[in-house]
């Protein structure tokens, strides 16, 4: 009788049913190491980190030690990729005048990579006595910034604050007291919320210069902020090309004269072929169009600026915006609207935006006309503005800072 | 579908007070210029008084926002007294639904008489088919008065209809996704009384199965104010309520919305949404809607309520 033969022989070549690319992808993990982000760390290479092994001494009782981007009760090997970080500058401008926002305050670790996600506006409107004015108005409609990163342009120009993200939320915006009726503004708030983040190399800054329109005759204090990440290691080549742009196209002021005796043409502006348009020689690649519409009034107490769709005091429900008329075209022929239309026929009352993503070739442009129709109001003007906004490839890399 | 540049095209039309019927857009407006092929993203109506309510120093416009409390002004929303009806060839959108019925509600302060149709996927529109809109304007009657909101009273109101949208320059389909709106929009009752569709609404009147995707519910509040504080202005009003009112939502034989419901939690506060993701209504299948109209004891002399309920399935049709 032959030997019984096992079940299981070792001499046997028995084909794993596992393919071996799944076996190296449940292959036990390479040990990863805490690294110290800020010693000998050069952006780009690999990263030599030190091991923390030994635990920290703790006085009994004392509160655990804070370490950022690690989950609480997360382990403490884990490698630390990008943490957050919020920058801030607040400056303040006379009627009229520029002004720079602080750099140092504007600038990350000065040994690491940061990536910008968002940049947000206060602005707030002051009186004589320097204290912040308590009042119905649209200080942001005339603070306007430009943006830049080394020798790349953000805006084309200075853009109006207000005209860089679709609006989430109009009353929001708004920050109010309970004062005088319950609806002044102390400040506003707007936001720009990056199409593609901006990556700063270490040591450089995203510079951001302002302008006082003029037309408000209130000094207005504002404050830039950046909220992005500070990095571990240096964004990949494409990345570091890419950068968020916006343009603007803020109208002169347009008398209100429809129906005046005497006037038989209505007033009329229209943007040029250098406001309503993507950085040079490289294509504009539009998220969005933004348009809002102010009104400038004259009163007992001085010029006040309101957001149209927002009231504005008791007589401005919306009026001005139905009696504006927005016509739009473009260098290479194909209109965006082939008339005038009313003004939120084209930007959503709501978000102020048309939300429509395209590509501008590099040498093209719109051209925003606007008129005013039938309103005769003595005491008013009209503001509108319009943006385009979204992102371009630059085809540069950083420069790096030793 | 390739697309080329954004374009708006936009028609405007306006509803003399008292008219009894409906104003069609201008089709030659809301087609490309060239009539290339167009892709609508977003349909949106805008309402206005243009310059025909000049009353003393100031100008008002229909709409939901009032500016020194940032509340609802529960005087002038238009929603459910502006109706339109839609159509691309021969394939219909709606008929005569109001703008509540169309899309969900973004910010109840702000959207006044803006009112927006996002689609879930670009309708295509070849060469040669046309969009055709027509809108119509009713009123409804409250204690024997037939009540508009009070700045539409005497005056006449412009409705700008607007496709967003890009011309098609290539891969042109074979089909597009249509979108389907059927409504419930009773005449305003009085409280106390009740609700409940009737046969030809909230309706697949299609021939093949539609798809829902969502659904919408509000309810018009309408009111006659006391005469006395502001005779001249303040006659209607109508609000948007949000309501502490039962109702019930079902297909023939299964509940969406069971008995005794909060209409206010079946239908988000917010965004006034139904989900009905799933839902597939047969040829003439349609759901039911019942509901109580509340009884309110506010000092307004008359109240009455109106709701506003609708479906939105898209479907697939041959261009």
């Amino acid at each position: 009788m032959p030997p019984k033969k096992p079940l299981f022989t070792t001499d046997e070549v028995v084909p794993n049913p596992i393919p071996d690319e799944t076996l190296r992808r449940v292959a036990p993990p390479t040990p990863i190491e805490q690294i110290d982000l800020q010693r000998g760390y050069v952006p780009g290479e690999a990263v030599s980190g030190d091991v923390r092994e030994e635990p920290v001494e703790m006085v009994e009782g004392a509160p655990a030690p804070i370490i950022p981007a690690v989950i609480p009760g997360g382990s403490l090997s884990r490698v630390i990729e990008e943490w957050p970080i919020h920058l801030t500058s607040e400056l303040t401008l006379r009627p009229g005048a520029n002004g720079a926002a602080n750099k140092q305050a504007l600038r990350g670790p000065h040994c690491n990579w940061v990536r910008i996600d968002e940049i947000k506006f206060e602005v707030a409107g002051l009186a004589a006595g320097g204290q912040q004015l308590d009042l119905l108005s649209a200080a942001g409609s005339v603070v306007r910034v430009a943006l830049a990163l080394g020798g790349r342009v953000v805006t084309g120009g200075f853009v109006p604050v207000t005209l860089f993200s679709p609006s989430r939320k109009q009353a929001a915006e708004n920050i109010t007291t309970g004062n005088t009726g319950g609806f002044d503004d102390i400040s506003e708030i707007y936001f720009w919320k990056l199409a593609v983040p901006v990556y700063v190399p270490p040591g450089g800054v995203l510079t951001a210069v302002f302008q006082h329109a003029g037309v408000w005759l209130f000094s207005t204090r504002v404050r830039i902020s950046y909220t992005g990440a500070v990095l571990v290691r240096a964004p990949s080549q494409a990345d570091q090309g890419r950068l968020p742009f916006a343009s603007a196209w803020a109208s002169p002021a347009i008398a209100l004269l429809g129906g005046a005796a005497g006037v038989d043409t209505m007033p009329e502006t229209e943007s040029t072929e250098k406001d309503l348009v993507g950085p040079e020689g490289a294509d504009f690649h539009v998220t969005h169009m933004l348009g809002r519409l102010y009104v400038a009034q004259q009163s007992s107490v001085g010029i006040g600026i309101y957001d149209n769709a927002a009231g504005g005091g008791s007589r401005w429900y919306d009026v001005i915006s139905s009696a504006m008329r927005l016509k739009v075209d473009s260098s290479w022929g194909v209109p965006l609207t082939t008339d005038y239309v009313t003004w939120w026929a084209l930007f959503d009352r709501v978000n102020r935006a048309l939300l429509m993503d395209h590509v501008i070739p590099s040498d093209g442009y719109y051209v925003a006309r606007v008129r005013s129709e039938y309103l005769l109001l003595a005491d008013a003007v009209a503001l509108p503005m319009v943006s385009l906004v979204g992102w371009y490839d630059s085809q540069e890399t950083c420069e790096v800072k030793p | 579908m390739k697309f080329g540049s954004p374009r708006v095209l936009t028609s405007r039309i306006a509803l003399p007070s008292g008219l009894v019927g409906n104003i069609p857009f201008d089709s030659g407006l809301l087609q490309a210029p060239d009539r290339e092929a167009f892709a609508v993203h977003e349909i949106r109506f805008t309402a206005d008084l243009g310059d025909t309510a000049y009353q003393g120093q100031a100008l008002y416009q229909p709409e939901s926002f009032f500016p020194s409390n940032y509340q609802p002004n529960d005087n002038t929303d238009a929603g459910p007294f502006v109706r339109v009806e839609m159509r691309v060839g021969p394939y219909r959108i709606c008929e005569h639904v109001p703008m509540w019925a169309l899309a969900a509600s973004r910010d109840f302060c702000l959207e006044g008489a803006n009112w927006r149709l996002p689609l879930t996927k670009p309708l295509f529109i070849p060469p040669g088919m046309g969009f055709f809109a027509t809108a119509q304007r009713p009123g409804m009657t409250v204690a024997g008065v037939l009540s508009e909101p009070w700045p539409f009273v005497n005056h006449t109101v412009f409705v700008t209809c607007s496709l967003v949208g890009r011309v098609v320059t290539g891969g042109f389909p074979r089909t597009a996704v249509v979108p389907y709106i059927d409504a419930y929009a009773p005449a305003a009752a009085v409280q106390g009384a009740a609700f409940m569709s009737p046969q030809d609404t909230l309706k697949n009147k299609l021939s093949a199965p539609l798809p829902l995707l969502y659904g919408l519910g509000r309810v018009a509040h309408l009111r006659v104010a006391p005469p006395v504080a502001l005779p001249n202005l303040l006659s209607f009003s109508c609000a948007d309520a949000h309501l502490t009112m039962r109702c019930s939502l079902s297909d023939n034989y299964t509940p969406i919305v069971v008995a005794d419901s909060e209409f206010d939690v079946a239908f988000d506060p917010c965004t006034r949404v139904l989900n009905l993701a799933g839902v597939t209504l047969p040829p003439g299948g349609r759901l039911v809607f019942k509901s109580e109209a509340p009884v309110y004891t506010g000092a307004e002399v008359a109240q009455a309520w109106a709701p506003v309920v609708s479906i939105v399935g898209e479907r697939r049709e041959a261009v």
